[in-house]
């Protein structure tokens, strides 16, 4: 399996007066085309810095960050990110949200109207689609983000925390159509998460992050079967996963 | 999204607060004679609604220059305002260099310049009292276009850097709109200022003018006449701020939609 992400003794150092945080010290793993990998931690392990990192947004203190063979220098275009918070524009519709991507991108509006359509009504958003932001629900704001970040098609999904906001309900429901979504466009994900269960049910593999300095302390490979359903939450193989990892991050 | 503390429609009391105010405007009818107070000290209504009908024609041709004066001085610190936020958020030099300068003459008291402008600018010039229009009204529009152009969320920029866009159409399709609730709010607080200027302006050094008329017409001690143009000046500064408010709702329609609360 080609690597899509190649992650080399990645260093980043923050500077903040003659304070030096190291947020991330020595990462070293890599992410397979078409895998969904996971990254779990709690706050200030660096996770939110490994995707900036991966984006071009940030760019690394020592090692290298490789994207499709290359090394990463600077913004990527190529790549879909969802944050935590929705980060719409509160004068566009939803569906103008998502074709922003488009418009930013020079491409033809017109000839992506359709495919904007499907994307909501993949996301759950039919009907939706002629709503300003401040009338959608948290959890519908987060799929105009998610339908955003697909419409350009690209080969890879950045996601931090992207469930974070959303009540525990709807985050197992959103958990299902993020499966079902990756299932069906075949991308290579991403997924930075602070939730154990949240980063088991999804993953192929799940990066067990620590804090202070930021670094992996396990990379789990979760053997469950797909397509997933909600039921596996209660198999003893799932609960033995979130309890390796819980010990692994150290929870009491 | 107006909704009073005790609900219903965006001034849905307005019944109410029509009648309550011609209640007040009776009892002040009633009070004044009652009394004895004489008109130069307080006039009845009546007598105000006279002097309208007595000095119509003088009031209409003072108000001009004052409006004039006012929405000269109001389009000048919105133009001077939105340039210098403009240039503040996107040069490192200017916010070195202008802004610091900037909130100290903000913090001068502009009205305390007004004699001084006008011994620069000429005592009959239409001029001086714009730029001293200006120089009261121009100061939150620079405040808040900083903050309109600038207040963007990081995630937000950062995905447009994924998104490849440039920085004009960063700017376009981003900060702009992103700056118009803020640049209402200065439009809001920069008219209601201009009023002011302008009218200290003329209180200084008028030949003309609503504010001119007023010094005027406290020498001949004729408080029907101050009255009346103050509700000419009130109901300038209304009208201009009824209209700075029906472009903002005309412009922001995301602003009167549906709350989730509602749904």
């Amino acid at each position: 399996m080609a690597s899509v992400i190649q992650y080399d003794k990645v260093r980043k150092i923050y500077n903040s007066g003659d304070d030096e945080v190291v947020a991330l010290q020595e990462v070293s793993f890599s992410v397979g085309e078409g895998e969904f990998v996971t990254v779990v931690g709690r706050s200030g392990c660096g996770k939110t810095t490994l995707l900036k990192l991966t984006a071009g947004l940030l760019q690394p203190s020592g090692g290298a960050v490789q994207v499709a063979g290359a090394p990463v220098r600077g913004p990527l275009t190529n790549v879909g990110i969802v944050f935590q918070a929705p980060v719409l524009l509160a004068w566009r519709k939803a569906i103008d949200n998502v074709l922003l991507q488009v418009e930013a991108r020079k491409l033809r509006v017109e000839n992506y109207r359709k495919r904007a359509l499907e994307l909501l009504d993949l996301t759950g958003l039919k009907g939706f689609e002629e709503r300003y932001p401040s009338e959608l629900s948290g959890g519908m704001q987060q799929r105009v983000s998610i339908s955003r970040a697909l419409i350009h098609d690209p080969p890879l999904l950045l996601m931090d925390e992207p469930f974070g906001a959303l009540d525990a309900i709807t985050r197992d429901e959103m958990n299902l159509e993020l499966l079902r979504i990756w299932h069906e466009a075949k991308k290579t994900v991403l997924f930075i998460t602070h939730s154990i269960p949240e980063a088991v049910f999804l993953g192929d593999r799940v990066i067990v992050m620590t804090p202070r300095p930021g670094k992996v302390s396990e990379i789990v490979n979760i053997d469950l079967p797909r397509p997933r359903t909600t039921a596996l939450r209660d198999e003893p193989k799932f609960i033995s996963y979130v309890r390796q990892i819980r010990k692994s991050l150290g929870v009491r | 999204m107006n909704e009073g503390a005790y609900g219903g429609t965006p001034f849905g009391g307005i019944k109410w607060s029509v009648l309550f105010f011609l209640c007040l405007l009776v009892l002040w009818q009633l009070v004044v004679p009652f009394l004895g107070l004489p008109s130069y000290l307080l006039p009845t209504p009546a007598q105000i609604v006279e002097e309208f009908g007595k000095r119509g024609g003088l009031l209409m041709s003072q108000f001009l220059p004052t409006f004039y004066e006012t929405i000269l001085g109001f389009l000048l610190g919105v133009a001077v305002g939105v340039s210098a936020g403009l240039g503040i958020v996107y040069s490192r030099f200017l916010w070195l260099t202008i802004y610091p300068s900037l909130v100290v003459v903000g913090s001068i008291p502009r009205v305390a310049i007004a004699p001084l402008i006008l011994i620069w600018l000429g005592i009959d010039s239409l001029w001086s009292k714009v730029t001293i229009a200006f120089l009261v009204a121009f100061f939150p529009m620079v405040i808040n276009s900083i903050v309109g152009f600038s207040q963007v969320e990081t995630e937000m920029l950062d995905l447009a850097k994924t998104m490849g866009m440039g920085r004009w159409m960063e700017f376009r399709k981003i900060r702009l709109p992103n700056s118009i609730p803020y640049l209402f709010a200065g439009f809001k607080a920069s008219i209601a200022l201009a009023v002011i200027g302008a009218v200290v302006a003329e209180f200084v050094a008028g030949q003309k003018g609503l504010g001119y008329l007023i010094v005027v017409a406290n020498n001949d001690l004729n408080a029907p006449l101050i009255f009346a143009s103050i509700i000419v000046l009130s109901a300038m500064s209304l009208g201009l701020f009824g209209i700075i408010v029906g472009l903002e709702k005309m412009l922001m329609p995301w602003r009167r939609g549906i709350q989730p609360s509602e749904l």
